[in-house]
């Protein structure tokens, strides 16, 4: 029998009082006789072991080598932890799905990878029988696998130390290590170690990282955890790491740095293992397990004495000095405790945590650090989104805010950008995070043009149609979005533009609105059943939303700019959220063409000129037409053509004529004005030309341009003429010179 | 995956096979079960076997192969198929079963009464339809019997599997991944016989199973005996079907009858003659199972030991050798997985060879459901 076994007393195998244990023999006696064979029982302080052998199903040909019959011993510990089996012989095979075990104990094989808490209100003998027994035979058929995470050790055995690391601990040399101070985390919380570079105040346990990174081997379980440092090169060595000549050499090396020698000499060392796991099933390389070992005791002063290459002088004062005649190398004595070891949260562990197929990278800068501004940006900081984030607003942080804002109350009266870039800061700390407490609609800093002419990506979330206009039209490389609520808080909007910047915000907002105008469900988007919820700032939240609400519309819109952003195409999408939690999601067809005509440009949806192709077809062989609709910027000189209204009933349709109608095209004008919140507004004429005529104007169509000109002039704008032929369209603009 | 399942029924023989693609192909069927008696360990077969294919999805199966008449291969039959030559076999869930194959004497045997009779109505009005039929070998002796009806052995050769050939319509590429071979009866035996000798004349098949392009060989036996072995050997190896007899899973004769091995019993072994002794320890592959449908080995010197009926002690000790020899396990159906509470159990066929499960079987069949969360 295994050694750690015969330790224990032989107890009769009817005394056991573990519950889980007492039933376990009953239920080999009463029903698996054929598949476990019960040999003793054994007692100790604290647990009990039930020795026996297990069929193992194993087939003719066994992927490891598993026995048909192998002895195995179960461990019944106190009642919070779960039994632990154990495989007895001595030259048991390295397979996935093992524990780690302390020195001198047998392996250990995981049955369940449950948390136990979880399992044990139903766990039962029978249970316990079918997963040892469904180990075996997985073990010897090659099944075992997901096996990038073992099974978390047996706590009460190991150490139980945990350290936190940052990236940095791996970037050290051997002439040059990465110094770095733990600080225990909480009371109660004493083995968990966050490791911070030195701040000069605090003072922590100083450790000096010795960081290696070994092959890639298939997962296996680990040999018995090392005890030793002793221990710990025997495991290394075979693996073409030789500890002892790589300590020897280092801690000369550290000696003759005056400047480091007494900080290194009376630092702990903490032996650092990245080791990638190769999927057994897979044989793809699936996992890196990262184990890091401290010695109990000595810092790397006395390792050198240990190492036989140092002596210790008389007081503290002295130091080490170095031997000329190396003495034996006597690391059996240095016990090292083995800690499991999280990487500490950063760029690269929030993209591979979050699984984002494509992380976005570079730079971005948020405008407006309200509600969906601060939302959406931590989400996407957790998912690793961006190396480089600005945010720029000069709003202050209000108690109102904190309904549906990520800030706290510790934060109110702060500048927004200051506070909600500590907390990005703080979430994900090695990213660059810059703030610019300034209105964008005010004549900026140069800061902030620096910032804006450095970013990849410029996010509008301002909730302002002016910032996502002057947004539009700003000189900057960068690629632009603008997300926002409609203003009852019922739907999320974002605005992408393709990578190209052919189709920018403005043209966007055009598609937007076209999309309100012609989905049926989107007629009480921008308007409240009862009252009509704008004021001038159409986007701005002006009903009372839960912070629920904003979080579930953020993460959707988060979610769609990380998809949008990494496809070079422009975006239009509108989530609408139903008071039953459902989602109904719109995407809109981005695509037209920009005219220009005079020192104007007219951009055309492909939707709506595609429609208007369709109506002229549909009523050929007569001519039709009817308003257009659209939204104009005097000042800009740019006119986004949005939706076309059917012609009305008093129209008359005629193969060399079309004359315009009036009925009820007000009413009809008004409605879709109201529709869009006064966004859009009527601002020409279109019709079709018969069949075999191109789109070149009529005379009449002339003196009907002629006429819309000097009509629109009142309201200083353009009259808009959209002519659609039976091969090609055309714009025609008129404006009357000076008045 | 393939898997055969063997049922605990005393000294009977019922083998379940599942394909790769769930048909069901059964080898015998003997319900032995006395439900008067409590103490009876055998199983209820009608329960397994409705439990195994519910398993599989079927309703029906593929195959039921009668490798002869005797009782202990056919008990129950009658009560449970679904028959096609007569409504009295045609009541409400009673498994159907695509195609029947036995041997040529299932179809000429006279004097038959009870299951042996109504399986050989039913081989008979199969064979007439020309359809649902494979009939192992000797077709001299169908002749009389087809032109008795008007046929002639021309018109229904397509029924007719000769030994020394594979079963059509399986194939180890195809999606059973399986091909059967016949090695007995033996077509070319013309020995003028008044009687019909069932055992020799018992279908001894060799299935291929084909796993991940891995091949796993069982040769499952009836109740042949040593001498009608010995020309099995000799006929493979004069046509140089040599491994058709190599074996990873045995099923074996005669319920671990001695008789099946050597002509002497022996005394604590029973001694092989030249070409069972080459089945037995050239043929078998490492790692290989040999699987016992039988009552309990007897114990030495225990009544049963006495017994001439099998299983036999000293045909036990030569075959648990075998298996000790090449890595392998014994398993008697009726000691497993204990011989207090038999229960049925499986050999399942992996891509690393044959292997024994007792995962369906008995309360080891515990469902776990595991919740998988992430959060």
């Amino acid at each position: 029998m295994h050694p750690w076994i015969d330790a224990h007393a032989i107890v009769d195998l009817g005394s056991l009082t573990h519950s889980l244990a007492a039933s376990f023999v009953d239920y080999v006696n009463d029903s698996a006789g054929g598949v476990y064979q019960l040999l003793e029982a054994r007692s100790s302080n604290g647990f009990e072991l039930i020795v026996g052998v297990i069929q193992t199903e194993r087939p003719q040909r066994p992927v490891t080598d598993i026995k048909r019959e192998e002895t195995i011993a179960i461990l019944f510990f106190h009642e919070d932890f779960p039994p632990l089996v154990l495989a007895l012989r001595d030259d048991f095979p390295d397979t996935p799905h093992q524990s780690r075990m302390p020195m001198g104990m047998p392996f250990g094989i995981c049955v369940d990878d449950r948390p136990w808490a979880e399992a044990k209100t139903t766990y039962t003998a029978a249970e316990l029988g079918y997963r040892t027994l469904q180990w075996f035979r997985k073990a010897s058929r090659g099944e075992l696998h997901d096996a990038a995470q073992p099974l978390e050790p047996f706590f009460s055995l190991q150490s139980g130390y945990e350290l936190i690391m940052p990236r940095s601990a791996w970037s050290g040399t051997a002439d040059e290590p990465v110094e770095l101070s733990g600080y225990p985390a909480h009371a109660g919380r004493e083995k968990i170690l966050t490791l911070l570079p030195p701040d000069g105040k605090r003072q922590g346990l100083a450790i000096t990282v010795l960081a290696y990174d070994l092959a890639a081997e298939t997962m296996s379980r680990m040999r018995q955890s090392p005890r030793t440092l002793a221990d710990l090169a025997a495991e290394l060595l075979p693996r073409g790491v030789d500890l002892v000549e790589d300590l020897k050499k280092r801690i000369n090396g550290w000696y003759s740095d005056d400047q480091r020698r007494d900080a290194i000499f009376r630092s702990r060392p903490c032996v650092l293992l990245r080791m990638p796991l190769i999927n057994p099933v897979t044989g793809k390389v699936e996992g890196v397990d990262v184990v890091g070992f401290i010695p109990a005791e000595q810092m790397i002063g006395d390792i050198g004495v240990c190492l036989g290459t140092f002596i210790k002088g008389e007081d503290e004062a002295t130091g080490y000095h170095p031997r000329f005649v190396h003495g034996e190398v006597k690391l059996a004595d240095c016990e090292v405790v083995g800690c499991l070891v999280h990487s500490a949260f950063d760029t690269i562990l929030a993209r591979l945590v979050s699984g984002r197929a494509t992380a976005l990278t570079g730079k971005v800068l948020v405008i407006g650090a309200g509600a969906i501004g601060s939302s959406v940006a931590e989400s996407l900081v957790r998912e690793g989104a961006f190396d480089e984030w600005t945010v720029l607003d000069d709003d202050t942080l209000l108690p109102h805010n904190l309904a549906r804002h990520t800030l706290t109350s510790a934060q109110v009266s702060s500048p927004k950008v200051d506070a909600l870039g500590r907390r990005l800061k703080s979430i994900r700390p090695d990213m660059i995070v810059n703030g610019c407490d300034e209105n964008f609609l005010s004549k900026m800093s140069e800061a902030a043009t620096v910032e804006i002419n450095s970013a990849n990506v410029i996010i509008d979330a301002s909730a302002s149609v002016a910032v996502a206009r002057r947004l539009s039209d700003l000189q900057s490389p960068a690629r632009r979005s603008s997300i926002f609520f409609n203003p009852t808080g019922t739907a999320a909007v974002m605005l992408v533009e393709d990578s190209e910047r052919r189709f920018d915000l403005r043209f966007l907002e055009a598609i937007y609105h076209r999309t309100i105008q012609t989905e049926p469900a989107l007629a009480e988007h921008l308007v409240d059943g009862k009252t009509i919820r704008y004021t001038g700032a159409c986007r701005m939240l002006t009903s009372r939303i839960p912070a629920s609400r904003v979080q579930v519309l953020s993460g959707l819109v988060a979610g769609g700019l990380s998809s949008a952003l990494a496809d070079p195409h422009a975006t239009v999408k509108i989530w609408t959220l139903d008071a039953e939690g459902s989602v109904t999601t719109i995407t809109s067809a981005v695509d037209g063409t920009i005219d220009h005509a005079l020192d104007w440009t007219v951009r055309m949806p492909g939707s709506l000129s595609r429609e208007l192709v369709d109506i002229r077809s549909s009523r050929l062989p007569n001519e039709t037409g009817g308003a257009l609709l659209g939204i104009v910027d005097a000042a800009a000189k740019r006119i986004d053509l949005v939706a076309a209204l059917p012609a009305p009933n008093d129209s008359k349709e005629a193969p060399t004529e079309f004359i315009r109608g009036t009925v009820g095209l007000r009413q009809v004008v008004e409605k879709a004005v109201e529709r869009s919140a006064s966004q859009v507004r009527y601002v020409g004429e279109w019709h079709s030309h018969p069949r075999g005529s191109s789109s070149q104007p009529s005379g009449i169509d002339m003196q009907q341009l002629a006429w819309l000109s000097t009509t629109m002039a009142a309201d200083g704008m353009p009259g808009v003429m959209f002519i659609v032929g039976e091969n090609d369209a055309r714009h025609l603009i008129g404006t009357i010179e000076n008045g | 995956m393939t898997r055969l399942t063997f049922f605990p029924l005393g000294n009977a023989d019922t083998t379940l096979i599942r394909l790769a693609d769930n048909q069901l192909v059964l080898l015998d069927y003997a319900d032995m079960r006395d439900p008067s008696d409590q103490f009876d360990g055998r199983c209820d077969l009608p329960a397994a076997l409705r439990k195994e294919m519910s398993e599989a999805g079927k309703l029906d199966f593929a195959v039921v192969c009668f490798t002869h008449l005797d009782n202990d291969h056919i008990c129950g039959a009658s009560d449970f198929f679904w028959l096609q030559h007569s409504q009295l076999y045609q009541g409400k869930g009673r498994p159907k079963i695509d195609e029947l194959w036995v041997p040529a004497g299932a179809i000429t045997e006279t004097n038959l009464t009870g299951n042996a009779a109504a399986i050989r109505r039913e081989a008979r009005y199969r064979l007439l339809q020309g359809s649902g039929i494979k009939v192992f070998s000797r077709p001299e002796l169908l002749v009389s019997f087809l032109a008795a009806n008007g046929l002639t052995l021309e018109s229904r050769k397509h029924c007719i599997v000769d030994a020394g050939t594979l079963v059509p319509g399986f194939s180890t590429q195809g999606s059973a991944k399986a091909e059967f071979f016949v090695h007995c009866p033996f077509a070319w035996r013309t020995d003028e016989r008044g009687l019909e000798d069932r055992n020799k004349d018992s279908v001894v098949l060799h299935v291929t199973f084909n796993e991940d392009g891995v091949e796993t060989k069982a040769l499952l036996g009836s109740d042949v005996e040593y001498g009608t072995l010995c020309e099995i050997v000799k006929t493979s190896k004069k046509h140089g079907n040599e491994h058709r007899l190599e074996w990873d899973v045995l099923k074996l004769f005669h319920h671990c009858s001695y008789k099946s091995i050597g002509p002497e019993i022996g005394e604590d072994e029973t001694e092989s003659v030249e070409e069972t002794k080459w089945l037995f320890e050239d043929q078998s592959r490492d790692g290989c199972i040999i699987v016992s449908p039988s009552k309990p080995i007897p114990r030495l010197g225990s009544a049963e030991d006495d017994d001439v009926q099998p299983p036999h002690r000293q045909a036990a000790n030569h075959h648990k050798r075998i298996v000790r020899e090449r890595g392998g396990e014994f398993k008697v159906t009726m000691e497993t997985p204990d011989h207090i509470r038999p229960k049925p159990f499986r050999v399942d066929i992996t891509p690393y060879g044959a292997s024994i499960s007792f995962i369906s079987s008995g309360s080891t069949n515990q469902a776990i459901s595991t919740p998988v969360r992430g959060g």
